[in-house]
């Protein structure tokens, strides 16, 4: 309450840079990202697995549009609000670091306790003599999931501003080439079998980090549901793709 | 109708088609290339690697645990799968078999197979729909094999209490977490769209044997 007072007086102190302010800041936050003309069109693309060129017609509401020699899936009916993508990752940075801090497993034996966190697991490897392992561990679980979150700010902000550079498309291809390395939910697993590994052998806890791991693994499900590529592209650049015309397209029902 | 008919490159990353002279994505400033560059090459020096390398992987052990004075002796992926099952843990046996043993193998087996479908132009008892299939589990399952490693940098952290009882990671984790991520990237520089190029050229020839056929 107070923080919102003290933004009012602010606002009233200087009254024309704070309608400019609240304008510009209006702008940002109702435009909604339904991507503009340009998605809503009926438009052509090549199947990525079988080359199969496409036309794919304005997507319904849970419609998929899917290759129909492949059956690979093209695009979905987007339906996303960048705000909701913003808002996830804000919440996945917070719950990263309680992530990383807090223990995963705590472990009691004949009174004494031995907590381990995600990077003790790491350096325990690496000082038994697994430099190579403890680096495939630090990569996978704790730095890709932070580079996956941190680079999607700078592309959020940009396709806020509608303002695609070089810079934010690059940093877009990065993000999507990462993807294919992220290890959230194979650690869970992992997590959970050593738990139940380890309960007929001693006390087992579960420690506060992994709940908090479990939430960023929940966060990056969510984000990758609501991040749809091909507005996004859009939203970031100019569509420059060639027009020509044939071919089908299956449209399933998607839930 | 093709792409590769119509003179038009999809960029993998995007998925913008651009025309064939040019070399990087309009959109996103990535390499295009009709196919992947030297895609059966590189699959099958990734996939032979990882073979290799299956085999200390399955050889040396991964961990040691000691626990209150008892054991202490290396396990191998195999033993430690029958010490589960002895412990009976028959669920996560089975997970850790499926994820360690069977995954990996597969994943071996499968790149062969479709590689050599390719190389050859014999079907291997397989449809095309099923080996894109086959391309499809290969390329979503593999990551799952990790599941190991991750259970080793866990129980390496955890159990450290000296004397009562120490878990200590061995040789075989460096090969196993190699022969994964290999096969990943095995199956990352695979491109699928051969398969169908395949299909094309061996429909043209029958065609061709057709019209000679008629014209004699």
């Amino acid at each position: 309450m107070e923080i919102a007072l003290f933004d009012l007086g602010l606002v009233m102190e200087n009254e024309a840079m704070g309608k400019a302010l609240g304008k510009y800041l209006q702008a940002l936050l109702t435009q909604r990202h339904s991507g503009g003309r340009e998605a809503e069109q009926p438009h052509e693309l090549l199947c990525p697995e079988c080359d199969l060129l496409i036309s794919i017609p304005v997507l319904k509401q849970r419609q998929v549009a899917a290759c129909p020699r492949c059956f690979r899936t093209l695009e979905k009916h987007a339906y996303y609000r960048i705000q909701t993508l913003l808002a996830l990752v804000i919440t996945g940075l917070l719950l990263y670091i309680p992530a990383n801090i807090y223990p995963v497993l705590t472990l009691e034996l004949a009174g004494r306790q031995h907590s381990s966190t995600i990077w003790g697991g790491v350096v325990a490897l690496w000082r038994n003599g697994l430099p190579i392992v403890a680096t495939v561990v630090f990569v996978f679980v704790i730095l890709v999931p932070l580079l996956r979150l941190i680079m999607l700010l700078p592309i959020i902000w940009a396709s806020l501003l509608r303002d695609g550079s070089r810079f934010s498309r690059s940093l877009f291809r990065d993000y999507l080439f990462l993807c294919q390395w992220g290890m959230a939910k194979i650690y869970m697993l992992g997590v959970l079998i050593s738990a139940v590994k380890l309960v007929d052998m001693a006390t087992v806890e579960a420690g506060l980090g992994v709940f908090c791991y479990t939430g960023l693994m929940l966060i990056e499900i969510a984000i990758s549901i609501t991040l749809n590529e091909a507005k996004l592209w859009i939203a970031l650049g100019r569509d420059a793709g060639a027009k020509v015309v044939e071919g089908k397209t299956v449209i399933n029902e998607w839930y | 109708m093709n792409g590769i008919d119509l003179g038009l490159k999809l960029c993998l990353v995007c998925y913008l088609a651009c025309p064939e002279s040019q070399k990087r994505c309009y959109r996103c400033g990535g390499r295009v290339r009709m196919r992947r560059q030297n895609s059966i090459a590189r699959c099958w020096a990734l996939t032979l690697a990882a073979a290799l390398l299956y085999i200390p992987a399955n050889t040396l052990p991964m961990m040691s645990i000691s626990w209150l004075g008892q054991g202490g002796e290396p396990d191998t992926i195999m033993s430690g799968v029958i010490k589960l099952i002895e412990n009976d843990m028959l669920m996560i046996a089975a997970v850790v078999f499926i994820a360690s043993i069977l995954i990996p193998l597969l994943k071996l087996l499968g790149m062969a197979v479709l590689l050599l479908s390719i190389q050859s132009g014999y079907e291997m008892g397989l449809g095309i729909r099923q080996k894109i299939r086959l391309y499809r589990v290969i390329s979503w399952i593999g990551r799952w094999s990790m599941l190991d490693i991750f259970i080793i940098s866990l129980l390496a952290g955890l159990i450290q209490f000296g004397q009562l009882g120490q878990v200590e990671p061995g040789a075989g984790a460096w090969a196993f977490a190699a022969v994964v991520t290999l096969t990943m990237l095995a199956s990352n520089s695979f491109d699928p769209r051969l398969l169908w190029d395949n299909q094309r050229l061996s429909q043209r020839v029958e065609k061709s044997d057709c019209t000679g056929g008629a014209a004699e």
